[in-house]
């Protein structure tokens, strides 16, 4: 499975993404659109501003490492 | 007016001895209306984009390129004109789950207006143990005979949602979409 998927889970489970595989660099890391909640047509409103603190680059990256 | 007799086993020129207009129904050109149920256009479009990943549970587009929505137009002749939408689509769902249920959506919007939902499918895999690493592949066929009633552009689109944030899903993974849009005379 997805390294950078699992990572996520790991720091924040339940957590809510769409991104372009693989997430290896931080560019493409800033680009993950992060679903911060649906409108009346069920669908997902999201942003590419990370609102998730524990969800660093860096603090994914090093548990992508450790996987 | 000139007539010419044909003699048995005799034929004519219709190009360079004919004048004036031919019957639609023999060849001719510029016909304004036609018999309902003919198809007057053709669109199709194939999705390879296998590089997208999601873990929402809520809409999201299918796309076709990074961040590009996979949308196929195609623009009625007449209001009266019918649009019958074919989507066969592939997606993979994979997470360590008991259940995943995968939905694929079918949304349409005419000219510049909101998308609105046409149909959908349920797809996804369940295992009555307990959870483990499962990776159904799906694919859903999408048949929908729409009446837009207007000569603007008509868009479609595919939304995907899973019902586990424990799940992957991934469209187009070793395989790929496709879409007809099809314009039929009302």
């Amino acid at each position: 499975m997805d390294k950078f998927f699992k990572a996520v889970k790991i720091l924040r489970p339940n957590t809510q993404m769409i991104w372009e595989t693989p997430i290896e660099t931080e560019e493409n890391f800033n680009k993950v659109k992060w679903v911060t909640g649906v409108n009346s047509d069920n669908e997902a409103i999201t942003t590419t501003i990370n609102p998730h603190s524990e969800l660093t680059w860096t603090a994914v990256k090093a548990e992508m490492d450790k996987l | 007016m000139a007539l010419t007799r044909l003699g048995l086993n005799q034929s004519i020129n219709l190009a360079s001895n004919v004048t004036g207009t031919l019957a639609t129904g023999n060849g001719g050109t510029g016909a304004t209306s036609f018999a309902p149920g003919k198809v007057l256009q053709a669109v199709t479009s194939v999705n390879t984009y296998g590089s997208q990943s999601s873990t929402s549970t809520s809409y999201f587009d299918m796309e076709s390129a990074s961040g590009t929505s996979w949308e196929t137009s195609i623009t009625p002749s007449a209001t009266s004109s019918k649009i019958l939408i074919l989507f066969s689509s592939q997606i993979m769902g994979t997470g360590n789950e008991q259940e995943q249920r995968n939905m694929t959506k079918l949304v349409q919007k005419i000219g510049s207006n909101s998308y609105t939902d046409l149909t959908y499918q349920k797809g996804g895999a369940y295992n009555g143990a307990a959870a483990q690493s499962l990776q159904p592949n799906q694919s859903m066929g999408l048949i929908y005979l729409s009446s837009p009633n207007t000569t603007s552009a008509c868009t479609y689109k595919l939304q995907l949602l899973t019902s586990s944030s424990g799940v992957t899903l991934i469209p187009n993974h070793g395989s790929y979409s496709t879409c007809a849009l099809m314009e039929i005379a009302g």
